[in-house]
């Protein structure tokens, strides 16, 4: 179980970078510092990884299979212009598929959750 | 390595309200009681409350754990010495006492009425330090108490499990968790507690629950318990508590009937600043439809605006600078579906269904439409909308949403879960009027699991009631 999930850490991590940078474009409204978004996404890696099983493996899934779904519009999401990851986040988000939406409702929450709390912190 | 075994009269599992209130009046009583909890033994102020380091410290999973349906519902464990008390806002209510006769008839539980819980609810009022502000309610508080009064219902501060003093002329609270009151009880009367300590299966001898295998978390590593026992007390929570019996291959109606309060969340803005954290979670609550419907106010920290917002908000960086002038409002209502816990091969978590009924859906949706009324008539400026954050701005509005919520629009969660093996003596209950579980000779429930239903209130004074009853019970029965 641990290769599985230390291999699929491996693969999400690239796309988990892309979605956090878009919510955070979102958040600070213009390009965030990639510092920030380093920090936020190593917050969320953490605790994903802390998640049920279960659910922990199934976000690692979905997160790699976001980067690679870039490649039908030409490279993928963690390649891609902030304004292109965005919009492939819209895609996913009003996917016909629930676990598709849930999953970016979930770096939309989290994500802004994870930044803001990080910028209290400090 | 050989596992290290350990010996105890009493076995309690799981150190939150019910675990902590069992093993305190055992070892009162002069029993010894050895009292295991899975998470860490962290002060109170190890995180500051509600934190996204708090879910870290003291939340399963990092509080990211969600029941599995059409509408997914993100729910919240304590996982510390003191379970969900440490992480929970301490908001206490006795249950109506017409939904207690209800569960005496409908489940057959023996003497069981407000009359026969009174004294023990009494005990926990005064364990608990159950009190309200003495300087009165916060902001947000009061802007709910206007707007109730604006719309003719009645609302009121819910009591809390906290203490008060002076300092420098302020009044300043604490929270009354178990960490604070029942477990240093427990372990001034000679019990042992040992954290960091989770219980994988019970070994069973014919009805007779013997050794629990369990594994400790040591500065060294992970230790190899085998923990033998005379008596079994399990109160690991809604969730975990039903996992670890089915595990152990107790399933005789285990697990079959999880409920819950669904909740959903959102922002408003008003002119002025309504936001003041120092009050911690604003405890005025709407009591006009309570008990199908509680609408109320949550902790609404900068991050926590960002979490519940929604994402299409416009001018999101703009008005979260101006936080205190927001807050975030919920609407919890009482589910009517069951759900199921079922362990997973190989995986330590169980996979827990929760089906959201359409007429859970519609009583959120009118429960937010109903709540939206009150807010923009005590000054909002404006809503965003619990399905996707879209900024509404009056009260025609709001008319769509009266209509009911969609399955897959709104994030749902719950901090209330219980029912998962409910007490009685009806054939459907796994355990009696007692807690003691049907199939086994030696193993008690004590914790929400245990609660027949929905109080229709938050359930922690409910479940601290009959946890404290069902011990005397037990008490009782073996002096004699």
């Amino acid at each position: 179980m641990s290769l599985i999930r230390k291999s699929l850490t491996r693969s999400a991590r690239p796309g988990l970078q892309a979605l956090v940078g878009c919510v955070l474009t979102r958040e600070c409204e213009s390009a965030p510092a990639p510092q920030h978004v380093q920090e936020t996404a190593q917050a969320l890696e953490i605790r994903i990884a802390g998640m049920p099983t279960h659910l922990s493996l199934g976000m690692l899934g979905l997160t790699a299979l976001f980067d690679a779904s870039g490649l039908f519009k030409g490279c993928r999401a963690s390649k891609m212009d902030p304004d292109a990851c965005k919009a492939l986040m819209n895609t996913w988000r009003n996917a016909p598929l629930g676990p598709a939406r849930d999953f970016i409702v979930f770096y939309d929450k989290m994500a802004a959750f994870a930044f803001h709390s990080l910028q209290e912190q400090e | 390595m050989r596992p290290q075994t350990l010996n105890t009269t009493v076995l309690v599992i799981g150190s939150g309200p019910g675990g902590a209130c069992s093993a305190a009046l055992l070892a009162e009583a002069g029993w010894d009681v050895l009292l295991l909890e899975e998470g860490e033994d962290l002060p109170l102020n190890s995180a500051p409350s509600y934190s996204f380091e708090e879910m870290r410290q003291k939340y399963r999973g990092g509080g990211l754990t969600t029941t599995l349906g059409k509408t997914n519902i993100t729910y919240v464990e304590g996982r510390c010495v003191g379970g969900g008390s440490e992480v929970n806002s301490g908001l206490y209510h006795r249950p109506p006492a017409d939904r207690m006769d209800a569960w005496a008839q409908d489940f057959r539980i023996e003497d069981f009425s407000m009359a026969h819980l009174e004294p023990f609810f009494d005990q926990v009022e005064a364990d608990q330090h159950i009190s309200t502000w003495p300087q009165g309610v916060g902001p947000a508080s009061r802007m709910l108490r206007k707007g109730a009064k604006n719309m003719g219902w009645s609302s009121q501060e819910i009591p809390r499990f906290f203490k008060y003093e002076k300092h420098q002329g302020a009044y300043v609270g604490k929270k009354q968790s178990m960490r604070e009151t029942l477990i240093p009880r427990f372990q001034a009367a000679g019990g042992r507690l040992l954290s960091r300590t989770r219980v994988h299966s019970l070994r069973m001898e014919g009805r007779r629950a013997i050794e629990a295998k369990a594994q400790q978390q040591s500065e060294s590593g992970p230790k190899k318990l085998r923990i033998r026992f005379k008596h079994l007390i399990v109160a690991c929570g809604a969730i975990q508590t039903p996992l670890l019996l089915q595990k152990s291959g107790i399933t005789q109606g285990i697990g079959n009937s999880l409920q819950l309060h669904p909740m959903v969340r959102f922002a408003a803005r008003f002119d002025t600043d309504i936001n003041d954290l120092s009050y911690g979670v604003p405890a005025e609550q709407i009591d006009e439809f309570k008990p199908a419907m509680t609408l109320g106010c949550s902790y609404s920290s900068k991050p926590h605006l960002a979490l519940w917002m929604g994402p299409s908000v416009p001018n999101r960086k703009e008005k979260l600078a101006d936080w205190k002038k927001m807050a975030v409002f919920y609407v919890a209502v009482i589910g009517a579906g069951k759900g199921s816990i079922r362990p997973i091969p190989f995986v330590d978590e169980p996979l827990v269904r929760f089906p959201v009924l359409a007429g859970d859906l519609a009583r959120l949706g009118r429960g937010v439409q109903r709540l939206g009324h009150l807010l923009f008539s005590a000054g909002a400026q404006e809503l965003y909308s619990p399905n996707d954050g879209a900024p509404l701005h009056s009260t025609a509005a709001l008319e769509a949403l009266g209509a009911g919520l969609p399955a897959t629009g709104p994030a749902v969660s719950t901090i209330h879960l219980f029912s998962s093996c409910p007490m009685g003596e009806a054939e459907t209950c796994p355990a009696d009027s007692w807690g003691k579980l049907k199939q086994c000779s030696n193993v008690w429930v004590n914790d929400a699991s245990l609660l027949p239903s929905s109080p229709g209130v938050n359930p922690q004074g409910t479940l601290l009631a009959i946890a404290h009853r069902n011990l005397q019970h037990f008490l009782q029965e073996e002096q004699s």
